[in-house]
């Protein structure tokens, strides 16, 4: 009897932990099904954000800093135009502190402004080493960070382009190229920056795409051009007299694959039986070589002008609770001179941005 | 005050009298002589490891990357020597570089946007000098700050980059071009003329004439060299200008082979500089140094470049080789000044 009671009592105490358990997986697993929804709702509400058009309980930050890591490049200078825009159409008093590559100043920076603003966008110089001190400050303040190029832990979340398949597009666009005027062959030079992940997923991403196209496709070398045109013009000076039969020069930024473009030019190379394809355009040196009909066929466009308004808006978004994915992905395409004007239009001062155009790239599977 | 080669060590009389053992004793026991002999063997080595190397293309490819950093060396070879230093020859490839590429849009005339270069170049020698001769400011210092300096202005001129709107012919030929074909080798470029060029002038200057004995002077014994009537201070000014002016001429081939003005130009390339000087026989303390031993560690250098490209090794160990470099020169500079008994 004893034991019949004890069983029973067992018995019970089994129902009424699964129960219990039953009680809190539910939830959870709800909470499970409803995070994801909830992530991708968030990054439909920041890409159709429009400032004259907002929830009515919606607040305004009064105050963003964008604490850049190299704001002398072209790339943060046009970034910082789009954002600059974007908070003025809010009516929200923007700034930028540069930390030009210095880590310790980039995180002094955060510290600094962290009390004074209500949003802060963050360029990171190193990614994992700033993570503990974006975590805290996050953390202590509880104002949203949103990250821009890389992921850093503590991050609200990150607006950045898929970087591989950027590379991807390009590499399948030049592939398509080869095969209707190279006969099929390809031997690709690759102008590359080994020290960043980022730019290593783009030269991968090329490589993938160019082989997706053509199999038998070759990446004859890989340099390293640090970014920077004077060195590109060297290393790829270098490796063209080592495989003269290169017929494509990839650079994983504007000036790496102008770079390469001019090392082939003085060294008499037949520039009809060559393709030169960039990454980033973000400046009026990519869009005017594309134009000019030359070897320079092909960018990766990224649109800076474009992420600059959804960093604000994730940041305005975040500011109002709406829950965000880790990652919004911001378009890129393969531009050239035939599609170029769909992107961008010429006037006086340059090119600018058909924001309309841009957002609706597809940014399905990419990450 | 003579100049005094690397390793220098008086011939002996039977070295005198035999032209050949003198010669052995100048490959192994100078400093130009050491290098000379590494760089050879150094391109037998390529040569045999990379079909390409003896190339006519690739001498010339590589002749022409070189040309820049010879022509800065020439004038840092003379401001070393004269005890002084410039860090900011790498800031002024961007500097000049835009602003010369604006003269030339805005003018379309190639002579006046070399003016605008050498003009530029002539400024920031003076400031150089001014700063550190008048104000007594050690020019590692001075010229640490226009490093920085002529950087920001850069910046400041420009966004990222100012394009080739001009698009002259001669323009694109100085950096790109050819200026005669030598019988039997190929196609000689401009950048690899004008160099040798430069390069003939100043050894003249530097081996023959007062202005040359007066540089070695002032940076060997400033005050014995100030009372023996030598304007030390002229001296070192013309040496500032002088090399403001070649890092200005070397920053419009730059352009011309860029095809653009690049505010980022030139970054590390002060130490390549200053590296192929003292990888030279230049000593930091004054008073050493030839042209030979720095157009021979610049080609060493060049040359060990781009051997690292030819042969399919990562390009970032250029930057490792040539840190590299730095250390062996100083270690050189601190055996030669033991040597000398100058510790």
């Amino acid at each position: 009897m004893k034991s019949s009671i004890g069983f029973r009592a067992r018995r019970l105490g089994q129902i009424g932990a699964l129960l219990a358990a039953g009680m809190l997986i539910v939830p959870v697993a709800m909470a499970q099904d409803a995070t994801p929804n909830a992530a991708a709702e968030g990054d439909a509400i920041v890409r159709a954000m429009d400032p004259n058009n907002l929830p009515e309980e919606w607040k305004i930050p009064a105050k963003v800093t964008h604490v850049t890591n190299y704001g002398v490049h072209e790339w943060y200078q046009n970034l910082i135009k789009g954002e600059e825009a974007r908070a003025a159409e809010y009516g929200i008093d923007f700034s930028q502190v540069d930390a030009n590559l210095d880590l310790q100043a980039s995180l002094a920076a955060v510290e600094e402004v962290a009390g004074q603003v209500d949003v802060i966008n963050f360029t990171p110089v190193n990614e994992e080493a700033s993570g503990p001190t974006i975590t805290k400050i996050a953390k202590d303040t509880g104002k949203p960070i949103i990250c821009e190029s890389s992921p850093t832990e503590g991050c609200t979340t990150l607006v950045s382009i898929d970087d591989f398949a950027a590379g991807f597009k390009v590499g399948e666009w030049a592939g398509n190229y080869a095969k209707e005027n190279f006969d099929g062959a390809a031997r690709a030079l690759d102008v590359g920056l080994p020290a960043l992940t980022t730019t290593v997923a783009r030269s991968e991403g090329f490589a993938a795409g160019l082989k997706s196209v053509l199999p038998d496709a070759q990446i004859v070398a890989s340099v390293d051009g640090k970014g920077l045109k004077d060195e590109a013009v060297k290393v790829a000076g270098d490796a063209l007299t080592a495989n003269p039969d290169v017929n494509i020069i990839f650079g994983i930024n504007d000036d790496s694959a102008l770079g390469g473009l001019q090392a082939f030019e003085s060294q008499g190379g037949d520039t009809a039986q060559l393709l030169v394809v960039g990454f980033g355009c973000e400046g009026n040196a990519c869009k005017d070589a594309l134009m000019e009909g030359g070897p320079y066929k092909v960018s990766a466009a990224m649109f800076p002008e474009y992420q600059g308004r959804l960093l604000i808006d994730a940041g305005v978004a975040a500011f109002n609770d709406v829950t965000l994915p880790a990652h919004i992905v911001a378009p890129t395409a393969a531009v050239t001179a035939d599609n170029l004007g769909d992107y961008y239009t010429k006037g006086d001062e340059g090119y600018a941005a058909n924001f309309d155009a841009i957002a609706k790239i597809s940014v399905e599977g990419e990450k | 005050m003579e100049r005094a080669p690397a390793l220098d060590i008086e011939p002996t009389a039977r070295e005198r009298a035999n032209p050949l053992a003198g010669a052995v004793r100048w490959l192994f026991r100078t400093q130009e002589g050491i290098l000379l002999v590494v760089l050879i063997a150094l391109c037998l080595l390529l040569a045999r490891l990379s079909p390409v190397f003896a190339s006519e293309r690739n001498i010339f490819v590589l002749l022409s990357q070189m040309s820049m950093t010879a022509i800065v060396a020439i004038g840092m070879t003379l401001l070393i020597v004269a005890r002084e230093i410039d860090l900011s020859v790498g800031s002024m490839q961007a500097f000049v570089g835009v602003v010369a590429m604006q003269a030339l849009n805005a003018t379309e005339h190639l002579l006046a946007g070399l003016a605008v270069a050498l003009l530029a170049g002539v400024a920031v020698g003076l400031v150089n000098a001014g700063l550190t001769l008048k104000l007594k400011i050690n020019s590692f210092i001075v010229t640490l700050a226009m490093f920085s300096i002529v950087r920001g202005l850069a910046y400041t001129f420009t966004a990222a980059s100012v394009q080739n709107h001009h698009k002259l012919e001669s323009f694109r030929a100085i950096g790109t071009g050819f200026a005669f074909t030598l019988p039997g080798i190929g196609r000689v470029p401009w950048p690899v003329v004008i160099a040798a060029a430069i390069f003939a002038l100043f050894a003249v200057i530097l081996n023959k004439t007062t202005f040359g004995r007066a540089v070695y002077a002032v940076g060997g014994n400033p005050r014995a060299a100030e009372l023996s009537g030598i304007r030390v201070d002229l001296i070192k000014t013309l040496c500032f200008v002088i090399t403001s002016v070649l890092a200005a001429l070397a920053a419009f081939i730059l352009i011309s082979r860029m095809n653009s003005g690049q505010n980022n130009a030139g970054f590390g390339f002060e130490l390549q500089v200053i590296g192929a000087v003292l990888l030279g026989g230049a000593s930091l303390a004054g008073g050493q140094g030839t042209l030979l031993g720095t157009l021979l560690a610049v080609l060493l250098l060049g040359t060990l470049n781009n051997g690292i490209v030819l042969l399919g090794i990562n390009s970032s160990w250029q930057v490792a080789v040539n840190g590299l470099v730095i250390v062996i020169a100083v270690l050189l500079d601190a055996r030669r000044r033991r040597s000398l008994g100058q510790d």
